[in-house]
């Protein structure tokens, strides 16, 4: 361990290690970073391919598949309703824990941390390096799982025992008489889950020492930008909650492997056979899972909410609209996240007593989501806006992070969700906050952060293309999941002709089918953008590019290691925009030093 | 977190008053006796008091749980009072051993919300974990 | 365009060194996660077992206090050196300094030997998780008969135990091979009546109609019912299994929590070797003052887990 602070001046070094050392085992945060956005864009294709397959079997129900058909011969070329299970199942926990987890803490929390407070590298370089090394043994385990023995989990990414957990008596191997996809399966996913705790708070115990112990000279708290405050409030989250999914990880791979009853109750049968000794209790997995799980729904949003809020007021040349009650709303969001885990289970049998406590603090976070919307109309209202494809993707994720916003609410009281838990409406809020919202930021700051990451500037218009077609085809496939879901069309299910209620929606399936292969080949366009601008895209020639005011734009392009040439220090807040009297452009770097009244003020 | 300051950075000269906090910056572990002899002896005599103070607690609750098995108190009260005793013995540990009466000031930030977290949790697993039961 | 610093460089933060803030962020983590498994704990405890079914005591489990109060005082022990190994680096006496971690490393050792030791006794005893009996009807109970059994035809054929408690072993064989009993009263045979209903108040715990030996409640129990004595209550020491109503669960969370914690000790253990491996290469002095101390947090930590899981394993 490092002792004392590293200098903030670190010179940058110069010596020129390996390939190896230089891109694979690399200690430099933004390689860290980099290593972080690229396996997390590798896996947004499989989680995205393992989604469109869950679309096509609801639009065509048991309709033969047509590159797939190999699969499937002993079911006569059709999906069968285990490996159904299984995509919904794995398709969510690929998005979950290995695309938006990653992009937003380990890419863009690695790269802009050090970068946006002015810090030569994280404060522990190594232990960055191995939160990256741990993911990988989690990477093999979580790909293994499609070709373990029964086929990947199918108990869905919250692997509610004890349809996850029932193993046979012994000698009769792991296969579970619930779901025969939870033997095996289930439990390299419940390593591979544990091995990405580990690296998440390994993330979070360097992330918040180095936000703490780092900054440059003049960076006060109330100095930092968005960006970089919600990543040290999500680490905290990381670091409060995550232990406890672990434990849970833990028992559920014991009571899957070496007999334990954590999670089995008392006389649990299934057919001929009984499971164990019981007086375990499957209410305390939901307990523990939704413990970590709230609060990493906003794990997922709140580092895009502040990486939005710097694009916006960057682009909107204006001062981030009420910039302390941003942070107190990320703070207090942050804070009110840990108690109300319990919305989730509103129909578990939970006491009611306590669901009327769940209700009560998950409305109470609409007020802080509240804020933070009205701030961000606050920033953009009268502003000189410039449409570039980052500020795009951010005005998206306000416009639509509302609608997420507002059916979390309708699902946070009780009497409501009785009616629409576990139907597409969950399924569509779930999307309009992770997909519309968290996905579009990270499009967003991709957009925004790439000429500094690579020295070259992505295709704006084809950026802008790129935008268009996935703001309306993902509206087109989430928006009619709040329709289905109150007519009343399960999640989950993978036959809608099965039941009368279900059948008339198919029509509207097909719709979003539709929308749904459409997005995908879109995101095929960013996929080519994206590639081709590493090594084709117009070069930066100046620092700057966006005139903006935080750190990391006064570092070289792209930043060596040690990232500044000249330490910077801070004189104010990062959100000086618009036209100040003696100068001449229309912003003012946090590093500048510049003697008269300022637009915003912040950071006073 | 030490620097809620107000800073106005309009002058040149304004920022050196802006951190209160690196007066202190000479590492001051609790623990550390820089060549002061009786400071040293007093730090070693509160280890050693804490020491006593441990293996004493541990024989309390120790005993207090042979006296339930004799039938003299309940085993209400004894748990009581073993429960109580662990917290007073962890409460010496971290605040002697582990230096945080020197370093409360610096790390309460995070060790309140992780000490109600805790309570909290435990507490709202109990309907469900405990008197649903009942 | 960027100004040249002329100002004074003041480092901002806390005026903690880096690593000692990041152990004491890892151990809010650490925190949360003996919480967790702690707060489970409680509740497999308190939640369904009831006064018929109790949670089962030390004594049911083969779990020896003293064995866990010796461990605590060696746990004190241990940290009281760490703690004085970082005192005598501070006034500046490095060999003592080296002294106190050899010390604090043998204790950590004699905590693990003792551990080991309790593990071997469940072990021996089958108290590990999915192999305690609980339920003693079919077909668990025929289960637990068979079990009990072979455990009666190795004592036939090895002794171990005396001699009044051999004959009561031989009869209750006899009788399992004759087929005469149930479940339940083999498990009474074993026990004995007293002990039953010492540990389970209340307890129902003989169903079936055509058993002599009778183990209801007392208003219930038939007053010629005989009284039993038990073999394990005529010689404590023979290996018998008998039903212990939670005691998988009672396993299960005995072994998670102490194991983890073991874990953790020996996680502790490991630094202090390297640490004295660094003194033996001559490479240890004040300089290593921050390792030491960050290390000693974490090994205080691992002691305040201990003075929790002492008592709620052992005592209360
Ligand atoms: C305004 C704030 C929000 C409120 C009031 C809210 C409320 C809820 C409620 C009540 C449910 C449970 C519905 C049910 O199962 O019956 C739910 C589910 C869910 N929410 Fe939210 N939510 C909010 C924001 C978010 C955000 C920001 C995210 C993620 C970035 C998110 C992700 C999810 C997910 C993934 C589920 C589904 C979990 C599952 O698979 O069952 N929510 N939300
Ligand atoms: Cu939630």
């Amino acid at each position: 361990m490092s002792v004392g602070h590293p200098p903030t001046t670190a010179a940058p070094a110069h010596h020129e290690p390996s390939f190896l050392g230089k891109y694979i085992f690399s200690t430099d945060h933004k390689i860290i970073g980099m290593q972080f956005l690229f396996t997390s864009i590798i896996f947004l294709g499989l989680g995205g391919i393992l989604a469109l397959l869950v679309r096509i079997q609801l639009a065509w129900p048991h309709a033969e598949i047509p590159i797939l058909r190999e699969w499937f011969v002993d079911n006569g070329g059709r999906m069968t309703e285990s490996f159904y299970n299984m995509l919904f199942s794995m398709h969510a926990t690929v998005m979950i824990f290995f695309v938006i987890i990653p992009f937003l803490t380990g890419a863009f929390g690695n790269f802009t941390i050090p970068l946006m407070i002015g810090a030569p590298d994280m404060a522990f370089p190594k232990l960055n390096m191995m939160s990256y090394w741990f993911m990988w043994p989690a990477f093999v385990l979580i790909l293994a799982s499609f070709y373990a023995e029964g086929g990947a989990p199918a108990a869905g990414w919250t692997s509610y025992p004890t349809l996850s957990s029932i193993t046979m008596p012994a000698g009769e191997g792991l296969h579970s008489p619930a779901a025969p996809n939870s033997g095996h399966g289930q439990i390299f996913w419940l390593l591979s889950l544990t091995c990405v705790g580990i690296s998440s708070m390994m993330g979070s115990v360097n992330y918040i020492t180095t936000i703490i112990n780092m900054r440059a000279p003049g960076m006060t708290l109330y100095r930092m930008p968005m960006t970089i405050w919600a990543m040290f409030i999500t680490a905290i989250l990381q670091a409060f909650a995550l232990p406890v999914l672990t434990v849970a990880l833990i028992y559920q791979s014991l009571d899957k492997s070496i007999g334990t009853t954590f999670f089995l109750p008392d006389g649990l049968t299934f057919g001929n056979w009984s499971a164990g000794p019981g007086g375990g209790q499957t209410l305390l997995w939901q307990h523990l899972f939704w413990f970590y799980s709230h609060p990493a729904v906003y794990i997922m949003i709140l580092p895009a909410m502040g990486m939005v809020s710097d694009i916006i007021s960057t682009f909107a040349r204006r001062p981030l609209f009420g910039y302390r009650a941003m942070i107190y709303s990320i703070a207090g969001i942050a804070g009110l996240g840990f108690i109300v885990w319990g919305h989730h289970m509103f129909q578990s049998g939970m006491d009611p007593r306590l669901g009327t406590g769940f209700m009560i603090a998950t409305i109470m976070i609409a007020l802080p989501s509240a804020v933070k919307v009205f701030n961000w109309l606050g920033t953009v209202y009268r502003g000189d806006i410039q449409f570039t494809t980052a500020m795009l993707f951010a005005l998206s994720f306000v416009a639509l992070f509302i609608i997420g916003g507002l059916s979390g609410i309708f699902m946070a009281a009780t009497p409501v969700d009785i009616y629409i838990h576990d139907t597409y409406f969950i399924v569509g809020h779930i999307h309009y906050v992770l997909f519309t919202s968290s996905l579009m930021g990270i499009f967003g700051a991709i957009y925004y952060w790439f000429p500094k990451m690579f020295g070259r500037f992505m295709n704006e218009f084809w950026g802008k293309v790129h935008f268009a077609l996935t703001f309306v085809f993902a509206n087109g496939v989430f928006f009619p999941m709040h329709i289905l879901g109150t007519a009343g069309m399960r999640r989950r299910i993978p036959d809608l002709t099965a039941t009368a209620f279900e059948s008339p929606l198919l029509t509207l399936n097909q719709v979003m089918t539709i929308s749904a292969i459409l997005l995908g080949l879109t995101q095929l366009i960013f996929l080519a953008n994206f590639l081709l601008s590493l090594f084709l895209g117009k070069q930066t020639t100046e620092r700057n590019p966006w005139h903006s005011n935080t750190l990391e734009w006064s570092a070289p392009t792209p930043p060596p290691h040690g990232n500044f040439d000249v330490p910077p220090v801070v004189y104010r807040g990062p959100y000086e925009y618009g036209a100040v009297p003696n100068r001449t452009e229309d912003y003012l770097p946090q590093t500048l030093k510049f003697d008269g009244p300022v637009p915003a003020a912040s950071g006073h | 977190m030490s620097e809620q300051h107000h800073d106005h950075s309009h002058g040149d000269h304004s920022h050196s008053h802006g951190d209160h906090s690196h007066g202190e910056h000479s590492h001051s572990h609790g623990g550390d006796a820089h060549g002061h002899a009786d400071d040293a002896a007093a730090h070693f005599r509160s280890y050693i008091a804490i020491f006593i103070a441990l293996c004493v607690f541990t024989a309390i609750s120790f005993v207090f749980n042979e006296l339930v098995r004799g039938g003299i108190i309940s085993p209400m009260t004894s748990a009581t009072v073993i429960m109580i005793v662990a917290i007073i013995k962890a409460g010496c540990v971290a605040y002697i051993f582990m230096h945080l009466k020197a370093d409360w000031g610096k790390v309460y930030c995070i060790m309140i919300p992780v000490v109600i977290m805790c309570v909290m949790m435990i507490i709202v697993f109990l309907p469900d974990g405990v008197l649903g039961w009942r | 365009m960027i100004h040249a610093n002329d100002e004074p460089a003041v480092p901002m933060g806390l005026p903690l060194p880096n690593g000692k803030l990041a152990m004491w962020l890892f151990l809010v983590t650490e925190i949360m996660f003996f919480t967790a498994l702690i707060g489970s704990y409680l509740i497999y405890r308190n939640g369904q077992p009831t006064a018929s079914q109790p949670w089962p005591t030390p004594h049911d489990v083969h779990l020896a206090e003293w064995i866990g109060a010796v461990n605590t005082f060696v746990l004190i022990c241990s940290s009281l050196t760490v703690v004085l190994a970082l005192w005598s680096l501070h006034v500046g006496n490095s060999k003592r300094a080296v002294q106190y971690i050899g010390v604090t490393l043998a204790l950590g050792c004699v905590f693990l030997v003792i551990k080991a030791y309790e593990y071997q006794q469940k072990f021996a005893h089958g108290i590990l998780p999915g192999r305690v009996f609980e339920k003693l009807d079919s077909p668990h109970g025929y289960k637990y008969m068979r079990h009990v059994q072979e455990q009666l035809e190795h004592i036939e054929k090895h002794g171990g135990v005396n001699d009044k408690a051999k004959k009561a072993c031989a009869e209750l064989l006899a009788d399992i091979r004759a087929g005469k009993l149930q479940p339940k009263d083999v498990n009474e045979r074993v026990r004995g009546t007293k002990s039953i209903k010492e540990t389970n108040p209340g307890k129902e715990f003989i169903t079936t109609k055509d058993s002599t030996y009778v183990d209801l409640p007392e208003r219930s129990r038939p007053k010629d019912a005989p009284m039993v004595e038990g073999i394990l209550e005529m010689d404590t020491h023979a290996h018998l299994s008998y039903s212990i109503p939670f005691g998988n669960m009672w396993a299960s969370c005995y072994f998670a929590m102490t194991g983890f914690h073991a874990l953790h000790v020996f996680g502790g253990l490991v630094v202090f070797a390297i640490m004295l491996v660094m003194a033996w290469r001559g490479r240890f002095g004040p300089q290593n003052a921050q390792m030491v101390e960050v290390t000693g947090l974490y090994w205080h930590f691992v002691d305040i887990v201990w003075i929790f899981l002492f008592p709620l394993l052992y005592l209360v």
